[in-house]
């Protein structure tokens, strides 16, 4: 579903971010993508999404190349940045009946899974206040909601569960699940072990812009006893 | 003492950071040396505007009245600028939370903000004043007197406009801090406080247009006595240049005790303003809707909305908007121009083409397309991964500026349906130039923006004022407005008579409108698509 094929990403010509990176995450499958602080998890993830164009390499988004069909290729996903830095200044739900508007959502479509998705998280009752006044976790929340709302193919998130209260974590990781079981793809990179370890079908570790690791959750334990935090620890240090 | 310090530095660091990170120059000796070319460029007009004002002052033998009328001139430059400057230093600051919540007193935090503006307004000072006295001191005779004086003059100017226009701020700080509509509050503030000066600016215009006043007036004590009996301050400094210590006694010690008036209030101010900003007030919740809009109507009405919901863009962009209405009422009001003057034979030629100057003027003084990137900031990302291509993405934002170039100019053809008589024919000429010329001046601006897009500013007015796109634009207009000059001086045939002129401008600008447009959605979606966040 989401084809990265040697994507390097250089800042100034000389800053490597990303190194020859190599991955293929499959339809259905929830993907982990982890990696210590600035070892390029969001470079790469906003490469997929195309906010930022690779230096060389390709990436396919359900076999569309973006950098050629970019408008055909953004069809497919949604994306949930690190930061809220969203347009602050409009209501919750002027942002989300603008996604609505983008991803060609009905009326009535629009309106049973905005009802839905933000009555899960929430947050339906300040849908009418302004972005502005919401806290991190409630912008978090909105971001998510719009994420889900078109029904995307694929839903790409970075650190997703930073600012979730528990209760929103576990629906939205249920979400995730149900998204998959339903044919849909996840890419969502995270710090918080315990949770990429108990949800994630796949796991890629990145460090210093290069994959260190890619396979699935049972063959990255098979190597080991160890918890995935140990594996982390062990891999992250080594490499 | 020690944190009071720190605590200045490093919201003068911040500050000058804004500002230079603000200019969008990558290369930091470039971006310093263009800084001071920059300043270069802005001090001409006091510059030129001090030479003028001396040589007729030495006729009457009153050289000095340069300080006065430069000194005047310089605060109530300090008093535009520096009021809104106050207003989002205090109200809109991101640091407002986090530096309440630090181990330092509360005069300490608000010394140190207002340190940021006391710099912005000295660079104010040194650009309108500085000129003046350098002139004044070149003309005069240098001395070390003059030169300390003259030092003095320009650290103490800025005070007088920072302490009363933080006095008047202070009572609203409750409303701006409480109310739900605190930014739309704050532009009307804005509105009214710059409808003020303008008026003073009016007022005192007509009142020195009289040459009965005048006269009256000389014949009580001249021209010194006349400012000094408004606005003391600036008589005892002009006097402390012609050697009286009385008067530069009484000009440090007003300065003095505003300081220490300040040193005394701080702890209100933080109070009224800083604290109370960092409670919010009430937040209204308004009934949800589901309702669909096309994909054109929903990005134009974002691009719209990041205007008019941002109070520094939306003045900035408001205020260029009716600014021709404010120069023309400034010109009639002082007299120096008449509507009766449109009707005279001399000027039949050019009224078309002073029509269709008046109706374009939005699109002149306004460069909304050169900052249309720029005003989403990190938000960019939004529309970057949605499935908008690049040239829709560029398509809107110039319609956008359009729309807003458009209503203005709308709201100008009916003001000159009062004043200016015309056939249809001719005004259908006025109306196409000036929608040919504001397309292409959107899209020249949006082709600045493309290639200078700085998104990462953390306070608004970087993003549209402290921007060297701003300037860029203007420049091109110059440009334009040169080329078009040396066209008529080579070839004054061609402009013969000012029908022909808006005509065959008409052609060329919208040959030009076409070359442009190709380039962006050739070229520019390309650039446009390489944009990083």
């Amino acid at each position: 579903m989401i084809k990265i094929e040697s994507i390097s990403k250089m800042y100034d010509g000389q800053i490597k971010a990303v190194d020859n990176l190599n991955m293929d995450i499959k339809q259905g499958e929830i993907f982990g993508f982890l990696g210590p602080n600035g070892a390029g998890k969001t470079t790469t993830l906003r490469m997929i999404t195309g906010i930022l164009a690779p230096t060389t390499g390709d990436i396919l988004i359900n076999g569309i190349d973006i950098k050629k069909d970019p408008l055909q290729a953004k069809g497919n996903f949604t994306y949930v940045p690190d930061h809220p830095d969203i347009f602050n200044s409009i209501t919750g739900i002027d942002y989300l009946n603008f996604l609505a508007d983008i991803y060609d959502v009905s009326v009535e479509a629009r309106e049973k899974r905005i009802k839905e998705l933000t009555g899960e998280f929430g947050i339906l009752d300040d849908l009418g206040k302004v972005i502005n006044s919401y806290s991190h976790g409630m912008k978090q929340k909105l971001l998510i909601s719009g994420a889900f709302l078109p029904e995307p193919k694929i839903i790409i998130l970075d650190e997703p569960l930073g600012g979730l209260d528990p209760r929103s974590s576990r629906i939205l990781k249920s979400k995730m699940r149900e998204h998959c079981d339903n044919g849909g793809t996840i890419l969502f990179s995270s710090h918080l072990l315990e949770i990429v370890e108990t949800i994630c079908d796949r796991v890629g570790i990145i460090k210093e812009g290069r994959l260190i690791a890619c396979d699935t959750m049972a063959e990255i334990k098979s190597k080991s006893d160890s918890s995935l935090e140990d594996i982390f620890m062990e891999l992250t240090e080594s490499a | 003492m020690h944190k009071l310090k720190s605590l200045i530095i490093i919201q003068l660091k911040d500050f000058i950071g804004k500002y230079t990170s603000g200019l969008g120059m990558k290369n930091k000796y470039f971006g310093r040396i263009l800084l001071f070319v920059l300043a270069g460029v802005l001090a001409v007009p006091a510059t030129t505007l001090s030479t003028v004002i001396y040589d007729s002052l030495a006729i009457l033998g009153q050289e000095e009245l340069l300080i006065t009328s430069m000194y005047l001139n310089s605060v109530i430059f300090m008093f535009i600028f520096g009021f809104p400057f106050i207003i989002s230093v205090f109200f809109f600051a991101r640091d407002s939370h986090f530096l309440a919540s630090l181990p330092i007193t509360e005069d300490s935090l608000v010394i140190s903000k207002l340190a940021t503006v006391y710099i912005y307004l000295l660079v104010v000072s040194t650009l309108i004043l500085g000129p003046a006295l350098v002139i004044y001191l070149i003309n005069s005779g240098i001395s070390l007197q003059l030169i300390l004086m003259a030092i003095i003059a320009l650290i103490m100017t800025p005070l007088i406009p920072l302490l009363i226009s933080s006095i008047i701020i202070l009572p609203f700080g409750n409303i701006f801090s409480r109310s739900g509509h605190r930014k739309m509050l704050v532009t009307a503030f804005n509105l009214i406080f710059l409808a003020g000066i303008l008026g003073f600016q009016l007022f005192f215009g007509s009142y020195f247009e009289d040459p009965e006043m005048v006269q009256e007036l000389l014949a009580q004590g001249g021209f010194v006595e006349i400012i000094g009996m408004n606005f003391p301050p600036s008589i005892w400094l002009t006097r402390a240049f012609t050697g009286s210590l009385t008067a530069a006694g009484k000009f440090l010690g007003l300065n003095l005790l505003l300081v220490f008036i300040l040193r005394f209030t701080a702890r209100l101010f933080f109070r009224r303003s800083l604290l109370a900003f960092a409670q919010e007030g009430g937040i209204s919740n308004r009934k949800i809707y589901f309702k669909a809009r096309s994909r054109r109507t929903q990005l134009i009405w974002r691009n719209i909305l990041i205007i008019l919901k941002e109070p520094i863009f939306l003045m900035n962009n408001g205020i260029v908007l009716i600014a021709p209405i404010f120069i023309i009422a400034i010109l009639l009001f002082q007299g120096d121009y008449s509507l009766a003057m449109l009707g005279s034979q001399e000027l039949e030629p050019y009224r078309l083409l002073m029509l269709s100057l008046f109706l374009v003027s939005p699109a002149i003084m306004g460069n909304i397309s050169a900052t249309a990137i720029t005003r989403e900031g990190q938000s960019f990302w939004e529309t970057r991964v949605m499935p908008i291509s690049a040239a829709e993405n560029i398509k809107y934002r110039i319609l956008t500026t359009f729309i807003l170039s458009s209503i203005s100019t709308l709201a100008f053809l009916v003001l000159a349906l009062f004043i200016i008589p015309f056939s249809p024919g001719l005004y259908g000429m006025a109306i196409a130039f000036s929608l040919i010329l504001t397309l292409l001046l959107a899209h020249v601006d949006i082709v600045i923006n493309i290639f200078r897009p700085h998104l990462n500013w953390t306070n608004p007015t970087s993003a549209v004022k402290n921007n060297l796109n701003v300037i860029f634009s203007l420049l091109i207009r110059a440009v334009l407005g040169l080329v078009f000059y040396l066209i008529y001086l080579i070839a004054p045939g061609l402009f013969a008579g000012g029908n022909n002129l808006v005509l065959v401008s008409t052609i060329i600008f919208a040959g030009l409108f076409l070359l442009v447009r190709f380039y962006i959605y050739s070229q520019g979606v390309e650039k446009f698509e390489r944009i990083s966040i």
